[in-house]
């Protein structure tokens, strides 16, 4: 049974691209990655998600916009369980990734992590070396054999999040000593090297400058080929340049999931529309 | 339009006048806040000045190296130094592991009312009074063993320096940023691996120097070694035995008759404080932040 199923699904990706040479709109027939049903939170008594059902298919950028505080940090969260360390938090509801609910009891949080990366709004490099940074989750997940593979993994993490030819000379100083945007690349590098299978980024680009800011969205359009990422992002530009679908969240409600181009053009929500154009947020 | 060439020039002075009120304030407490720093670091000088000063002219290297004599036979502080190093050492070794595990602990699970018990227990300890120590492991241990030792000083030294480590130790930790911790966790790390990697890395200047108040606070403590440690006149590196310290010995020569104890006690004082900021110095450079 399984085997045949991927039998079918291999053929669909490769017919995204049509017989006239235009891209097909393939995003339907990916397969989901993340599928999440009815979601509710709550900071102790006061709920701060209702009812949340959305679908994110492999290898495509979903953005998710709103006004501050509309939830959408608290949901990206919500997927690798990184609410977990607050105290009072509590989930009902279902977070599928490749089928498996993540609040299953049982569920090891630890090797949830390591599939599902993260980078956070404000970057934050361990007080390491450049290198130990990146080494340090392949280090903790026993995932390099000796040292030379560790340093290939390093290595390859650092040239996929395009910081490579900046940082191959001073490998051993401390990271602080690089700047925003180079920090927050780092970052990228230290998610990438345990090899996850998504990326979740909290506002990655908000606290860094136009040409830094540049450099990450390039790195996200680039990471799509072999990552499913889910981006957080208080900017309306940023959403339509990097992601392949957009939701839109207000007061801690999902109130529209479609196609960027869609959403940005011709939203099917009023809401959504008076968002875009400005009339509130 | 006279008329309000008139209030333009009004308002201009009014605001003038303030503008010279607050830079009258503004000066007046830097001043003020400036002359209390002065005030407290002077006074500090001083101290250290006089004593410099008075403990330099019995100074000598034969000093360092005797052991107690009577009176008019010279005699030093040699079997002092080691003692109050020995017992100072032992004291570290329980009191540091012992406090800085509690301050992590503290700090990273110390939430509920367990946490909150032991806090409050740590911070009465911290303002007991260094004798009741001292009683306490007279009672509790001297007694037992039948005689005073350099163990039972170094266990009275421990039992004082383990709130404050703990107190300090947790402040430094609660210091670094949660983002730091959730970078650790969200590449799969678990949380006692986020504290033994990330997190005390991240405070340890912090904990050295909280670890450095402890040490200095100790070696500086008379009352809880004249019960325990009592004192010896020998060089002794049993830790079984009544062990000489420098405070104790300080205390002895300061209260003698004699003017040349007097002064051999200003030597003393003079060495203690030496060594004091050597240690602190050392362990500054030790635990500089180098990332």
């Amino acid at each position: 049974m399984i085997p045949k199923m991927a039998q079918i699904q291999t053929p669909v990706i490769a017919q995204s691209v049509r017989p006239d040479g235009r891209e097909h709109d393939n995003v339907y027939l990916k397969a989901n990655k993340i599928s999440v049903e009815n979601l509710n939170f709550f900071y102790g008594k006061s709920q701060a998600l209702h009812n949340i059902s959305l679908d994110i298919k492999e290898r495509e950028v979903m953005a998710f916009i709103g006004p501050s505080g509309c939830g959408k940090s608290t949901f990206l969260r919500t997927l690798n369980r990184m609410n977990d360390t607050i105290p009072g938090a509590r989930v009902e509801g279902q977070v599928l990734i490749d089928g498996k609910n993540v609040y299953e009891a049982g569920t090891d949080v630890v090797s949830l992590r390591r599939k599902v990366g993260m980078v956070f709004q404000k970057s934050n490099p361990f007080p390491k070396s450049i290198f130990e940074n990146v080494a340090y989750g392949v280090r903790i997940n026993r995932m390099a054999a000796n040292t030379a593979n560790l340093n290939n993994r390093v290595e390859k993490a650092l040239t996929d999040a395009a910081l490579w030819d900046e940082v191959k000379d001073r490998l051993k100083t401390s990271a602080f000593g690089l700047s925003g945007g180079q920090q927050q690349r780092l970052c990228i590098a230290r998610a990438l090297a345990v090899e996850p299978e998504v990326i979740l980024m909290d506002e990655p680009a908000s606290a860094l400058d136009p040409i830094a800011t540049q450099k990450i969205e390039e790195l996200i359009v680039e990471l799509k080929k072999n990552y499913t990422i889910v981006i957080v992002t208080h900017n309306m530009q940023q959403a339509a340049r990097v992601s392949d679908k957009t939701s839109f969240f207000l007061l801690g409600k999902l109130i529209e999931t479609n196609s960027t181009n869609k959403v940005f053009t011709k939203p099917n929500e009023k809401l959504t529309e008076d968002y875009i154009t400005g009339r509130f947020g | 339009m006279e008329n309000i060439a008139d209030t333009k020039q009004t308002n201009f002075a009014s605001e003038q006048k303030a503008r010279n009120r607050r830079r009258l304030i503004s000066s007046l407490m830097t001043t003020l806040t400036a002359a209390c720093a002065i005030f407290v670091v002077g006074l500090l000088l001083i101290i250290l000045g006089y004593i410099a000063v008075r403990g330099v002219a019995s100074l000598n290297l034969q000093f360092l190296i005797d052991t107690p004599k009577p009176v008019g036979e010279g005699g030093g502080i040699g079997n002092a130094i080691v003692g109050s190093f020995l017992m100072t050492g032992v004291a570290s070794l329980i009191g540091l592991p012992v406090g800085i595990a509690a301050g992590v602990y503290l700090a990273e699970y110390g939430d509920g009312w367990f946490g909150h018990i032991v806090r409050f227990v740590a911070d009465t300890m911290t303002g007991i009074p260094s004798i009741i120590v001292g009683i306490f492991v007279f009672t509790v241990f001297v007694l037992p063993m039948g005689r005073q030792s350099g163990f039972a000083g170094s266990l009275a030294l421990a039992i004082i320096m383990i709130p404050i480590v703990a107190r300090t130790t947790e402040e430094m930790i609660r210091l670094v940023p949660k983002s730091m911790r959730e970078g650790a966790l969200a590449l799969g790390a678990p949380n006692w691996r986020v504290t033994w990697d990330i997190v005390l890395p991240a405070a340890k200047s912090g904990i050295a120097t909280g670890a450095m108040l402890a040490i200095a606070r100790v070696s500086g403590e008379t009352a809880p070694l004249l019960f325990t440690a009592l004192n010896s006149r020998f060089y002794n590196f049993h830790l079984d035995q009544p062990m000489a310290s420098l405070t104790v010995q300080i205390y002895n020569y300061a209260t003698g008759p004699f003017e040349i104890e007097w002064k051999m006690a200003w030597a003393a004082t003079l060495i203690l404080m030496l060594l004091i900021l050597i240690i602190n110095v050392a362990v500054r450079y030790l635990t500089r932040r180098r990332f």
